[in-house]
């Protein structure tokens, strides 16, 4: 694992530790402070989801209504099967944004041709630039009844599909288009981590005879496997948000059933009257679950492979 | 350095990758069609990616926009001073953190206290509060300083400096460094890959974010691009449903609202696009070195 | 601009929050005052004392040196303001709020100082509003939507401003507040108080009608539809037609996009032609019943089935959004849609640009049977002081409002004060002031006088700057058709604006019969509105949906009313009425 193995230091006074440990709380300062003015301080907008809030009212003069927010989240007549569509979008998106980077990572990384390999990493991360806006157009293009996609399958001599009108297809879709979108992004990591491997331990492999896929498999993997650990515990942290720009540029009232998701309800929810406490309270509720969600994977982290994700 | 001869597999990869490289590269150059296109074959989605009745009537009213250079100042002051002050505090941070245990004993109740802001936030309405209460309002510092301290980069760079062997920490404490030293003379080098990869993402989201120009900036002069792009864009949305005047009307008849986004995202890209093969030479120095093998 | 959200939303219309998107809802939840007899120019908020400054009432030559509403003020008023804005082309470039040549005026001729807090794009002005009234330090004068307008009435934020209206209103500002009945100041009054100055919009441009290619029809040798079920057999028709002479491209008799309630390139007017109105409160035995729940749907939703199973709406007729329906529109793939006066001007002149030959004409909704929706009143925002704002602030924001008009291009007024600083290529927008009022267009006097100047072939008689362009716009075409200069343009305007059967020319028609179904209730959103409209509209949405796609049937009709009702719908229903009766009473 990632972690040095260094012994630990004998500890002769309480004393002799601050000495030994005082440079590291000093280089701290800069970002607890603006993690205490930026982020801790704003916290106080919690409070906001057991509220019935008015900008007018602001923070001191809106009512307290305890749980009712909540209540009404829970009592919304679509809420569960949101929840179920939220869930099954986000976490096929999480582990496919994690596995496809690390596979064409793993594959531009046995490129080689430098050349080529420059290019493709550049390529690759090009999407990531565009805006949902542009991409969501250039989907639509592509999926449409008349579509380009449709148009090959006709000529295959196949019948045409109603993609981004199906509940079957429409949650493949996004969950495609979103990966390939953001690929770049954490391919990057991986490559980094992998330019970080100590290039003797291949050479020393290769002497000992190992094959590609040997080296792959006992040296690469081992050594970003801290790294995948540690993307998959933070993208636990979002495992409720299943990208509600994308979904709200491409999703229509013929696939509400499989494509409305926790935030595209929320928002259509303050299209008549901003419903600041509700979504608050949404959204606060999507933060405790994640932090669980993060707490046990860390847990289990720590526990089975001796690795703490941070 | 040695040449293993082309296997089965390298055909497949090769074949692959120029596939996704394919797959990658048709939208932009849709993007950058549509913008060289004329304006009807835009509207009817005629263009694929080769301009269809090609004119430059949509870059000259770009080009023409004072606005859009004034905001592309503000973005680049934005990314020269965001982003140095984003690696300054991340790397500052990383350090300590990536000690072990045994080393630094409060280090995971600092992890937690970072990694807590990931996952609870307080919502729009208080950090304006506080931007405001400081007296940040409609300045650059209201842009680059509420998301310097960022915990993903922070936790991407740490466990890279985890990678570092520890005994090079010791030698240096013995030889007498103190640790800002180790950190920037020894650690940092050593992590190049790590730094350019945090570089890039940092300035990319310095350059991507446009809500905060609304939020916190008070006159457009003050919008860094993006926040610019995003309100001619909305702008042409909003036409697509308007009463027009019939100066707009002509206006739409001479330049189409699509034709010219396209150029405003791919003008508003390329400056972003062409740092990424400029940090690329410290993936690939690595790669190389890394690809020998017998 | 947001401003309209509250309100005009509920009229179920889930339309993109955009400024002009807020003028369509406007529009389409059309006024019915008219219907009650109310004349223009009578005087508003009738509970109080009369004006104590007197307003001359002169018809053709409204005075400004000497109107009261001019005097300056003896100490300069400042006030903090807050903008929405969008660049507009018209105005000279460069011009932004604060170097508007009608803040100076404002300061020279009233002596008021407007100081700009901060500006934004209209979307985003409702969120940065929230954000500055959260931190309390809200603007001396600014524009409200609905909603916050009767939270702020309610919670007394608001100044008084029945008496400076009273007595520094212009009669054109008057004219403007209560031209459209006495439902606007109503529902911005509060125990016979005023407390804001409705923005209203002309409830005629609402109406929808249906556009078609009328050179499919022709040369398929069709008639025009005289009842539901003709109308549908067009559209099949239509259809078939136009895929026979587009090379066989998918082509649609009705074309849709996914926001399938709303008025244009949509189902609403569909439904208005069975006399079917969703999401809409319409009168029934005197009481406000929502038009959803109503037995009229389920004719018009057999009827949509028809189409769709005759291939007439596309196979994925909700997915569309408005790009992807210009793009067919603009290549001949649409035979019919239903819309709004302005559509012919966008995006139906893409189409013309395009092709030549293509002929569009409306149809009344009232010639297949049905009645056009048109609503009580169009209130786009609510212009207030707040309780906070400077002495003398009420009185400031009636002469900023005149102000506003007596620059507007096209209002009557004597424009010498301002040499010329009224005009947008000298840096004037009213538009980009933290507030105003519109200036509806005098539709049947300017088409009176550009049609006469039109047969005269003699322009100099036209007063106004509009009135001359679009008298342009009109010659060329009529003079040079297809080959004329800039054809998308002309004839857009032309068909929109000018044409005696189709664009506004329907929307007047359908007010001057009555012709037209009122749509009642602008009021603060109730309890219930607020917690369960969205849920309904959804509901109702994938209801409508499904039952064209054959996915429920007539059998599931009495389920959907009874959910409809049981989910907030019924308490929804009587809070609206319990308002009604209070804000009319």
């Amino acid at each position: 694992m990632g972690q040095n193995k260094g012994k630990p230091q004998t500890v002769s006074t309480k004393k002799g530790r601050f000495r030994r440990e005082y440079p590291y709380y000093l280089m701290l300062i800069p970002g607890v402070a603006f993690t205490l003015v930026f982020s801790y301080l704003p916290m106080f907008g919690l409070v906001m989801a057991f509220q019935d809030f008015s900008p007018l009212k602001s923070f001191s003069g809106s009512p307290w209504v305890a749980l009712q927010n909540f209540k009404d989240m829970l009592a919304l007549p679509t809420f569960w099967s949101v929840v179920r569509n939220t869930l099954l979008i986000s976490v096929s998106k999480i582990i496919l944004r994690l596995l496809v980077p690390l596979v064409l990572a793993l594959l531009l990384n046995e490129v080689l041709s430098v050349k080529f390999k420059r290019m493709a990493q550049t390529v690759f991360f090009l999407p990531y630039f565009l805006s949902w806006a542009v991409v969501g157009g250039i989907l639509r293009s592509l999926f449409q009844y008349d579509g380009m996609v449709n148009g090959m399958l006709m000529s295959l001599g196949m019948e045409r599909i109603m993609f981004l009108g199906s509940n079957t297809w429409f949650p493949i879709i996004a969950v495609i288009s979103d990966v390939w979108k953001d690929m770049g992004y954490n391919m990057i990591i991986f490559l980094a981590a992998i330019t970080n491997v100590d290039p003797t331990l291949h050479e020393s492999a290769a002497l000992d005879g190992a094959n590609r896929w040997n080296q792959i498999w006992h040296i690469t993997l081992p050594s970003i496997r801290p790294m995948v650990v540690m993307l998959l515990v933070l993208s636990l942290g979002s495992v409720l948000s299943a990208g509600m720009e994308q979904i709200l540029l491409l999703y229509n009232p013929m696939v509400y059933e499989s494509a409305d998701i926790i935030d595209t309800l929320v928002y259509r929810l303050g299209l008549v009257n901003h419903q600041w406490s509700l979504s608050a309270a949404v959204g606060l509720m999507k933060s405790v679950i994640s932090f669980i969600l993060v707490v046990i994977s860390y847990a289990i982290a720590t526990k089975r492979f001796d690795y703490q994700v941070f | 350095m040695k040449r293993k001869k082309i296997s089965v597999f390298d055909c497949f990869n090769y074949v692959f990758l120029f596939l996704l490289v394919v797959i990658c590269i048709v939208p932009i150059l849709h993007v950058i069609a549509v913008s060289f296109s004329e304006k009807l074959e835009a509207v009817s989605g005629t263009v694929g990616i080769l301009p269809v009745g090609f004119n430059l009537s949509a870059y000259r009213y770009v080009m023409e926009d004072k606005q859009f250079w004034q905001s592309l100042k503000v973005t680049l002051s934005r990314v020269l001073i965001g982003v140095p002050i984003n690696i300054l505090l991340v790397v500052l941070t990383a350090y300590p953190l990536s000690k072990q245990n045994s080393r630094f004993h409060g280090r995971t109740a600092f992890s937690w206290f970072f990694v807590f802001t990931m996952l609870f936030g307080g919502g729009m309405i208080p950090a304006y509060m506080v931007i405001s209460k400081l007296g940040m309002m409609n300045t650059i510092w209201a842009l680059t300083l509420p998301g310097a301290m960022n915990v993903s980069y922070m936790i991407l760079m740490m466990n890279f400096f985890r990678g570092i062997p520890s005994e090079i920490e010791e030698a240096a404490v013995i030889d007498g460094a103190n640790q800002m030293q180790i950190l920037f003379k020894l650690f940092l080098p050593m992590s190049l890959p790590a730094l350019a990869t945090i570089i890039l993402f940092a300035t990319v989201a310095n350059w991507n974010v446009w809500m905060d120009g609304y939020l916190y900036m008070n006159t457009p002069d003050k919008y860094p691009l993006q926040t610019y792009l995003a309100t001619t864009l909305m702008q042409s949305k909003n036409n697509i449903e308007a009463m027009m005047t019939p100066e707009q009307l002509v206006q739409m008849a001479q330049v189409s609202e699509k034709t010219i986004e396209a150029a405003q995202i791919f003008l508003g890209a390329l400056p972003i696009m062409c740092v990424y093969p400029f940090l690329q030479k410290y993936y690939v120095k690595g790669i190389v070195v890394g690809s020998v093998k017998g | 601009m947001l401003l309209l959200t509250n309100k005009l939303y509920r009229g179920g219309e889930n339309v993109k929050k955009t400024r002009i998107g807020a003028f369509i809802m406007a529009a389409v939840m059309a006024a019915s005052s008219l219907l009650v007899g109310c004349t223009t120019n009578q005087s508003g908020a009738e509970t109080t004392a009369a004006p104590s400054g007197e307003t001359t009432p002169s018809e053709n030559k409204p005075q400004i040196a000497g109107a009261p509403w001019l005097t300056p003020f003896d100490e300069t008023v400042k006030l903090d303001v807050v903008v929405g804005w969008d660049v507009d082309n018209s105005v000279k470039e460069g011009t932004t709020p604060e170097t508007n040549s009608l803040v100076q005026l404002a300061k020279e001729l009233l002596n008021i100082e407007l100081n700009f807090l901060w500006m934004v794009p209209n979307d985003q002005l409702k969120d940065r509003l929230a954000l500055q009234i959260s931190s309390g330090n809200i603007p001396d004068i600014v524009m409200l939507q609905s909603g916050d307008f009767y939270e702020f009435m309610d919670s007394a934020y608001l100044r008084d401003l029945t008496d400076a209206y009273h007595t520094y209103a212009s009669d054109e500002l008057k004219n403007t507040v209560e031209g459209f009945g006495e439902a606007a100041v109503n529902y911005s009054s509060r125990d016979g108080r005023l407390y804001g100055i409705p923005a209203q919009l002309d409830t005629a441009e609402s109406v929808a009608g249906l556009y078609y290619r009328k050179d499919w029809l022709d040369a398929a040798g069709l008639k025009e539809p005289t009842n539901t079920k003709e109308l549908n057999d067009m559209l099949v028709e239509l259809a078939k037609y136009g895929a026979s002479v587009n090379g066989g491209k998918d082509t649609v008799g009705l074309g849709t996009t996914s926001n399938v309630l709303n008025s244009n390139f949509a189902l609403s007017a569909y439904f208005q032609c069975y006399n079917a109105y969703p999401n809409k409160w319409i009168m029934r035995d005197g009481k406000l019943v929502n038009g959803v729940v109503q037995d009229e749907m389920l004719a018009a939703l057999n009827g949509l089935k028809d189409l769709y199973d005759r291939g007439a709406l596309a196979t994925d007729f909700a997915t569309w959004n408005s790009d992807q329906f210009n793009e067919r529109v603009t290549t001949d793939q649409v035979g019919a849609t239903f819309g709004t006066y302005y559509i012919p001007a966008y995006p139906l002149n893409l189409n013309k640009e395009a092709n030549h030959d293509a002929e569009w004409a409306e149809l009344s909704l009232t010639d297949v049977g049905g009645k056009p929706s048109m609503n009580q009143v169009s209130i786009a925002h609510f212009n207030v002081v707040t309780k906070d704002a400077p002495e003398h602030a009420e009185e400031a924001l009636i002469k900023l409002l005149n102000l506003t008009l007596a620059a507007n291009l096209n209002s009557t007024f004597d424009k010498t004060p301002f040499g010329g600083r009224e005009l947008p290529e000298n840096g004037a927008s009213i538009f980009y002031l933290p507030v105003y009022v519109y200036f509806p267009t005098p539709w049947n006097a300017y088409r009176e006088n550009i049609w006469a100047a039109v047969e005269a072939k003699d322009p100099s008689g036209l007063k106004s700057t509009t009135e001359k362009e679009w008298y342009t716009y009109m010659d060329d075409y009529l003079t040079n058709g297809n080959d004329c200069q800039n054809l998308g343009v002309a004839w857009g305007m032309y068909k929109s604006r000018l044409s005696e059967d189709m664009g506004i020319a329907m929307g007047l028609e359908a007010r001057e019969s009555g012709a037209f179904e009122p749509g009642y209730y602008y009021g603060p959103a109730t309890p219930t509105e607020q917690r369960a409209s969205s849920t309904l509209t959804d509901m109702t949405v994938s209801f409508i949906v499904e039952y064209i796609m054959g996915k429920k049937t007539e059998a599931d009709w009495a389920g959907f009313k009874q959910s409809w009702n049981d989910m907030g719908g019924q308490k929804w229903t009587e809070e609206v009425n319990a308002q009604y009766q209070e804000l009319t009473k």
